[in-house]
Formats: C-alpha cells, structure tokens, sequence
C-alpha cells in the first residue's frame, strides 16, 4: 500500500517536473523573458517637437533592444547622448550599445534614449502614452510611459 | 552620580557645538569646477524671447547661469534645465537672485518665440537668447563654448553636439564654477546659496 503510493507520489512529481521543463523550453523556444520597469518621460515643452522616452529593461544576457513605437511620435529612433571630445553628442545607438551583455539596459537621462520625433502633442504631466518596444529575443513588449517631472 | 550626568551632558554639549563651528569654518565644496583664476565673464549683448536686450552685466550683484542649448535638444538640454529649476524651488526667495540665460546653438530654428515657449516651460524666469548666427558663434568662442550642426535640414531635422556645461557668474561679474550638464537639484542649490553669500 505504501510503496503503491510512493510510486503515485513519484510519478505524479515527475508528471509535474516534465510540465515545468515543458513550460520552460516552450518560453525558451518563444525568446526569452522580459521585465521593463520605469517606463517615463519629462513633461515636453508646448513646441517641443522631439522628447525623450526611458526605462529600464531586465532581460536575457545578450538580448538586444532593436526598435520602438509609440502613437505619440511621427518617429522614433533609439538614441544615446554622450560626451564626445568634450561635446554633448546625440547619435543613433549602436548595436552593442543596445545590447543588454549583462541582462540590464538601462535607458536615463544624458544616455541610451527612445527618441521621439514629431510630437503628436505635447507631453503633460500626470498623463500616459503607449510605446512599443521591440527585443531581439523577447519580441515585442507594450508599455505605458509615465509623463513625470522628475 | 548626579556629578557624573552634569559632566557627560557638558561634554555632550561642548562636543556639539565644537562639531557646529567646524560645521560653519569649512569651506564649501562646491559641486562644480571653480575656476582657480576667476576672470571677469565675457560682456555680450543678445535679444532676448521677453523682447528685451539682454546682457549678464544687468544683473551684477546677482549670479547669471549662462548655458548654450537648443530646443530640439530632447535629453540632456531639458535634464540641465529641469535641475536649474528645481534647485530655484530649493533656495527659495534667494532664486529671484539667479538668472539663467540660455543662448541658442540653433539659431535657424529656435526663433524667440520658439526659445520663450520652451524657457517658459522650465522656469518662468528663465530667458532664451538667440540672434544673429555670427554674432552667437562669436559668444560662445569667447566661453569656450563649440557647436556643430550635423547633417539634416528642417524636414528632416538635425542634432546639434554642443559644450553642454553650465557656467555660473558670481556676482562680482566674474565667470566662477562650471557644472556638468548632469548636475543635480540637490547639488546646484548649495553652490548657489554660497556664490551669493
């Protein structure tokens, strides 16, 4: 009677281990998974005609963020500032800029950006607007930007 | 035992005031880079988006942030910006004491009108100067201040790479503490504080 039930208990664990390996291996097969926290941008200026979009992305090593979107923007480009020769430049990101190597791409201020082109309208704060992003591994990701003044 | 209190209270308390003295020598540090020579700031006179003519010698006595951005600048510009701001709201009735002037690097574009809309948003009272392109370029050469517009036109649109520090001129008129274009609110407030004594 005991040994009928170990065996009940061991096979049931082990229906339940191929379940979560399963499960596993199918989110694995469907690219890997993604947290995007602190999705925000700055209040725009009334004729400001670009902003800036920013967040910060937990993903698989190596995973890298290849576009975005947003009904807000006529355009987006993914952007990063950085000191060049003592100038404040702003330039497309490169393909290992948007790497996350470590599994983290941070997106701030004064760095990596979505930059969006073409305001619709102005960004008020208090309000949301939706962005798309885009990983090579997680695919798409839709996302709710936070209009703070920080 | 009683004698025992009296005694640690007093040590207690002379121990505090000597830490508050300290406190009050120290010099301040400053968050920015003091200018070890401080020379009197470069004289310009540029229209303003109010419609006046403006200059950093209207406002001896007080501290002039002077800046060169841009309005289609969408990261760092309004992070420098929203810092100044906000270290106004932390100083208090001494911000009516700190004059921020931004002068545009994108003369074609940012018209006065366009410079007014988007100082406005930041702060009521900061200013946005432009004018005539040779006469900016002429400016900023005498800050050490470079610009360069990159490809593109209107349509399109087109990045500007700038020297993005913040200078700040005491009142004396003299060119004093430079900042990062990354300085905070917390850490701007009490340099300003100090500058104006």
């Amino acid at each position: 009677m005991n040994k009928t039930s170990t065996m009940s208990k061991t096979s049931t664990m082990s229906k339940t281990l191929t379940v979560i390996v399963a499960v596993a291996t199918l989110a694995a097969g469907c690219g890997g998974g993604a947290s995007i926290d602190d999705v925000w941008a700055r209040p725009s200026p009334p004729t400001a005609e670009n902003a800036a979009f920013y967040f910060t992305a937990t993903v698989d090593e190596g995973d890298r963020l290849v576009a975005a979107e947003s009904p807000a923007c006529g355009r987006t480009e993914l952007h990063i500032s950085q000191m060049q020769d003592g100038l404040m430049t702003m330039r497309p990101a490169d393909t290992g800029q948007l790497t996350a190597s470590d599994g983290t791409l941070v997106l701030e201020p004064g760095g990596l950006h979505v930059m969006c082109m073409q305001l619709v309208a102005p960004l008020v704060e208090g309000d949301e607007v939706d962005l798309t992003v885009t990983f090579e591994q997680a695919g798409e990701i839709d996302l709710t930007v936070s209009i703070e003044d920080r | 035992m009683k004698r025992l209190v009296i005694v640690l209270v007093a040590v207690v308390v002379v121990a505090a005031a000597g830490l508050a003295v300290t406190r009050s020598l120290r010099p301040h540090l400053y968050a920015g880079t003091v200018l070890q020579s401080p020379q009197p700031a470069p004289e310009f006179t540029l229209p303003a988006h109010t419609g006046a003519e403006v200059s950093p010698a209207d406002h001896r006595g007080d501290i002039v942030l002077l800046y060169f951005g841009y309005t289609h600048c969408p990261d760092v510009c309004p992070l420098t910006l929203s810092s100044v701001a906000k270290a106004l709201d932390q100083i208090g009735d001494d911000a009516e004491r700190v004059h921020l002037m931004m002068i545009t690097v994108d003369p074609e574009r940012d018209t006065l009108e366009v410079l007014g809309d988007y100082m406005g948003h930041f702060d009521e009272s900061f200013l946005g100067l432009s004018g005539d392109p040779d006469e900016i370029a002429r400016i900023a050469a005498l800050y050490g201040v470079f610009y360069r517009a990159g490809e593109g036109d209107e349509s399109t649109g087109y990045v500007v790479d700038h020297t993005a520090t913040l200078m700040a001129i005491d009142p004396t008129g003299a060119l004093r503490v430079v900042y990062s274009p990354e300085i905070g609110a917390d850490a701007l407030a009490p340099d300003l504080k100090e500058l104006l004594g």
